[in-house]
């Protein structure tokens, strides 16, 4: 028969050991191209952002339409918006650095960083002409204004969401729409979209 | 133990009929084809049998966009079931160098029974002389 200090003695470390257990968080590092990720039904994953992009890149250098603006060495294009159309917290960043480091190694376009729909990706451009003391540099590595070259492109977008819920199935729809503007005329030289489909089933029971 | 037989048996039956009704696709196609792909000679490393069977890499071909090669694989589920999938491209420069780029990433996709589509890239730089096409099972 257990005696009331055996049995508060043996809950005490029974709870002891349980908070041990709990705060011991098992890691795994996986690889980045990995298709085994956490995936959700209603927010874009790793993957998505991935497969999105690859196909948006192959569908714009498969089109050739840059080819016209790149006859003369790259063009010169920024990051303009990507409009966020959905609920969620969506960092477009995540798509467009993809994509313009995909057009950078494909040798027809440069990105300026000068300038973007967030404004500046680098300030650096700006600040260093706007040096203080610019008395202390030796003149002749001083950037001079009128240099910087100004964007003939620009890439933007919209992400669009559509959710659906029947019973524990939930369904999210979305369509990362992309576009490349010619700034001189206005016109898109191109554009094309992907699409996203995630179907989930909640559990019955459990958390 | 003979009144678990006859359960048994409906059940195997009901899985097997709920296997084998899934939506399968009737392909037709022109009986002569206009276009004239530009078939690539291709050398194939086969590890998954079953795979290879079931989703049938039918012919790889190729077209030029300007100077940037894309590359396409066409593909065909022969089973009776749906088959999830992932495929990706790798480009290797003219001195066999592999050229990482971000569009080179693990696709997932899923094909019904019969249905054939096609998996293409493009090369991510004019420097791209030669590619690999891997796929596997899900």
């Amino acid at each position: 028969m257990l005696t009331p200090r055996i049995l508060i003695l043996s809950l005490a470390v029974g709870s002891l050991t349980l908070v041990g257990c709990q705060s011991r968080t098992h890691v795994e590092r996986v690889e980045s191209d990995t298709t085994r990720g956490l995936a959700t039904v209603d927010q874009l994953d790793f993957k998505d952002y991935q497969m999105t992009a690859e196909g948006l890149i192959n569908k714009l250098l498969s089109s050739g339409r840059l080819d016209a603006h790149a006859t003369d060495g790259p063009a010169i294009m920024m990051v303009s918006t990507i409009r966020n159309s959905t609920m969620q917290h969506i960092d477009t960043q995540l798509l467009t650095q993809r994509i313009t480091i995909s057009l950078d190694k494909s040798e027809k376009v440069l990105t300026t960083t000068a300038h973007s729909g967030r404004g500046a990706m680098d300030p650096a451009t700006v600040e260093s002409r706007n040096l203080p003391n610019s008395d202390i540099y030796d003149p002749a590595t001083l950037q001079r204004r009128g240099t910087a070259i100004a964007a003939g492109l620009s890439l933007g977008g919209e992400i669009t969401q559509l959710t659906r819920q029947e019973g524990r199935r939930s369904e999210s729809y979305f369509m990362i729409y992309m576009t490349v503007t010619d700034l001189r005329t206005g016109l898109a030289v191109w554009q094309d979209s992907e699409e996203i489909v995630k179907q989930g089933t909640r559990r019955r029971f459990g958390f | 133990m003979k009144k678990w037989i006859l359960p048994l048996a409906l059940a195997t039956l009901t899985l097997g009929l709920g296997a084998g009704c899934q939506n399968r696709v009737n392909v037709i196609e022109p009986a002569r084809p206009a276009s004239a792909a530009d078939i690539i000679l291709d050398k194939r490393v086969v590890l998954d049998q079953a795979l290879a069977r079931n989703l049938e890499v039918e012919y790889l071909n190729q077209a030029f966009t300007g100077d940037l090669r894309t590359v396409q694989a066409t593909v065909r589920n022969t089973t009776r079931r749906s088959i999830q999938f992932q495929y990706r491209y790798d480009w290797i420069d003219v001195d066999g160098m592999h050229l990482p780029s971000p569009a080179s990433a693990w696709v997932i996709r899923t094909l019904l029974p019969g249905e054939s589509t096609s998996l293409a890239a493009t090369a991510p730089t004019p420097r791209a002389a030669d590619f690999r096409f891997q796929i596997s099972s899900r």
